[in-house]
């Protein structure tokens, strides 16, 4: 197994990566061109974008009937909280991390001890999220 | 036109004291003076005490006519009271204005007793004597009305219908009377003074929509004027600040502020001032935010004193709360339109430099990305970011390419925000891509921008015309990509790439909101 894509450059990879085994992530994330960012982060970290969905409904069918090692969600979706999808994903018990513009205090209620993470972010502020929720990865 | 004519005086109109003649006691006139000082007590208008000291005069002095002169707002003397003068003798008195006013002029100015035995012979009168006569005036002497504080506020005048001097008796007479005539005009200038206070300050509260309360410690209640009443929304102005009251008046998250700030105020060492800011519930139920400012009133001194009551006034703060909230909001949102745009430029430099092959070349794509951004964004601030039209979008994206060498046709199609932002990075893309390799590399290549509305549907292609043939990319770049996915994304329909023999097109399909 190969973590590495050849055409790029080997530049800011630890060896702690390479343990990771290659994860199956749903994006939910309205920004198109923050969007793509991620998913080129996720597969620059090794791991595949199951589905990128940037509407509420679109997010919840694929929550619901998707097939996923791991969910980020922004907690905005044109305005609305994604609240709905994290309930989904958690009756599941999918695990998922929260990406906000909004800051720290950004995630509320019932899952302000989510897993977060505060946009914009690093590569490797986004390999320490995946690497610390891979206790929670169904093995 | 005669004189009295013009004054509609008539010599038989004037009616002259009759009570002439009896016997003058200084007890009569004690009793006078008595009743007077009663009128003026009993809060009698100045007039009316001013009227009845002049009948007082008229009944004790043979055949006199008394007037009472004071000043008026502008500092000219005028007829105060003139009982048995036509009302027509005492305006032409007053129309003759701070001069000529003969002696009474005179005795308001030095503050001395001015007589004229003979008003035909005292230059003095010369503008009063024509009148003077008609009515059958003779002669005129003014005393000064003076204030104890030795203010001149007026002058009592006595009028004779023969040519004669005061006597003694009715010098000390109007001396006296003048005292209790200075009395009475003291406390009408005091009363004026402290109304025109009042007024002031009403208009003072009403101005700045404050109404004025006192609370006193002894008895706990509070006091509310009218206009605190409205704001505070009850339907007393006495008002109990106990435990029960003040949990209906105030929203129970600002009680322990209020109470905080009345600590605060009341504390023996303190400066004795009061402010909060809390909501008060209103009649219909709903909350308004005020803003309470008061003083401590203290009995004794130092760290012994304590807090007798505490006056104060409040004013409407809702306003202020409403766009203090609008702030906060509008903050916000600033601040996530940043954080999207910076990551939006982080996602620009992250697929810009991740398959570089040649740092020049990425940093161009690098910065003219980010500027044409820039230039989207000037777009939407002009509309305040309510959205931007299609037509508009198109126009600043080209702008900078050969612009004369596109054919643009399409009707008005307002976007969102993000919609524009998505197209106009996209339309970057494209026209940086034919002016690399597509119909903007030949002389005379063309490309036709198009678009139309179908039943709920926008149709929008791009077509470059006379150009070179191009071919899909092997490896896929940030143009593609951003094409393909997030454009299609942002429109929620469908975006194609053709790669044709005379260049790109673009076809895009989306639901028009």
């Amino acid at each position: 197994m190969t973590l590495r894509n050849p055409s790029h450059p080997a530049d800011d990879r630890e060896p702690e990566q390479q343990t990771m085994k290659r994860l199956r992530i749903l994006l939910v994330e309205d920004e198109s061109m923050v969007a793509m960012l991620i998913e080129d982060m996720l597969a620059d970290l090794g791991h595949e974008v199951g589905a990128t969905a940037s509407h509420m409904s679109e997010a919840l069918e694929v929550a619901r009937t998707g097939s996923f090692d791991l969910a980020i969600i922004d907690v905005n979706l044109d305005g609305e909280p994604s609240y709905p999808v994290a309930e989904l994903l958690a009756s599941r018990g999918i695990p998922f991390a929260f990406a906000t513009g909004y800051g720290p205090g950004g995630v509320d209620g019932t899952f302000a001890g989510s897993p977060t993470l505060a946009k914009p972010f690093l590569l490797a502020d986004l390999r320490r999220l995946l690497s610390d929720m891979q206790p929670a990865l169904p093995s | 036109m005669s004189l009295d004519g013009e004054l509609g005086i008539e010599s038989s109109a004037v009616a002259l004291p009759a009570r002439q003649g009896s016997r003058v006691t200084a007890e009569t006139v004690l009793a006078a003076q008595k009743r007077s000082l009663e009128l003026l007590v009993q809060g009698a208008p100045v007039e009316a005490v001013l009227a009845d000291l002049a009948r007082v005069v008229e009944d004790c002095a043979p055949r006199a006519v008394a007037a009472i002169l004071t000043f008026d707002a502008r500092g000219c003397l005028r007829t105060a009271a003139a009982p048995s003068l036509p009302a027509a003798f005492s305006s032409a008195i007053d129309a003759l204005g701070a001069t000529d006013l003969g002696g009474f002029g005179v005795a308001a100015a030095t503050g001395l007793t001015a007589v004229t035995q003979d008003m035909a012979a005292d230059p003095n009168w010369a503008a009063i004597r024509p009148l003077a006569q008609l009515i059958g005036l003779k002669a005129a002497w003014s005393h000064p009305i003076v204030t104890r504080d030795g203010r001149v506020v007026g002058a009592f005048g006595t009028y004779f219908r023969e040519k004669r001097r005061p006597s003694p008796f009715e010098l000390r007479l109007v001396e006296t009377l003048s005292q209790t005539a200075a009395l009475a005009i003291g406390r009408h200038e005091s009363e004026a003074i402290m109304a025109r206070q009042r007024h002031t300050l009403d208009l003072a509260m009403e101005a700045a929509e404050m109404g004025s309360w006192r609370y006193t410690v002894a008895d706990n209640i509070c006091l509310y004027d009218e206009r605190a009443q409205r704001l505070y929304g009850l339907t007393d102005g006495r008002f109990l600040h106990d435990e029960a009251g003040v949990t209906r008046l105030i929203h129970a998250d600002d009680i322990p502020r209020m109470w905080e700030a009345v600590a605060k105020a009341v504390h023996p060492l303190g400066d004795g001032r009061y402010n909060v800011d809390y909501r008060v519930r209103q009649l219909d139920g709903s909350w308004r935010w005020l803003s309470a400012w008061g003083l401590v009133e203290f009995e004794g001194e130092g760290a012994a004193r304590q807090p007798v009551a505490i006056t104060g006034a409040s004013r409407d703060l809702t306003s202020a709360k409403l766009a203090e909230e609008h702030q906060r909001l509008l903050v916000n949102e600033l601040n996530h339109r940043v954080k999207n745009t910076l990551a939006t430029i982080q996602s620009i430099a992250y697929q810009s430099l991740r398959n570089a092959d040649e740092i020049q070349a990425a940093r161009q794509a690098l910065e003219s990305r980010i500027v044409s951004l820039a230039r989207a964004h000037d777009l939407l601030t002009v509309q305040n970011w309510s959205g931007a039209d299609l037509a508009e979008v198109v126009a600043r994206a080209i702008e900078p390419f050969s612009a004369a060498r596109f054919d643009i046709t399409g009707p008005s199609v307002q976007l969102s925000p993000k919609q524009a932002l998505a197209l106009s990075m996209a339309l970057h893309e494209l026209a940086t891509n034919a002016s690399k390799y597509g119909a903007l590399t030949t002389a005379a290549g063309r490309v036709e921008v198009a678009w139309r509305r179908e039943v709920g549907t926008l149709s929008f292609t791009w077509r470059e015309r006379g150009g070179h043939p191009v071919e899909r990319p092997t490896r896929r770049g940030f143009g593609s990509r951003m094409i393909e996915h997030a454009l299609s994304r942002e429109l929620g329909g469908t975006t194609r790439l053709i790669y044709g023999s005379e260049g790109v097109v673009c076809e895009i399909a989306a639901p028009l909101a």
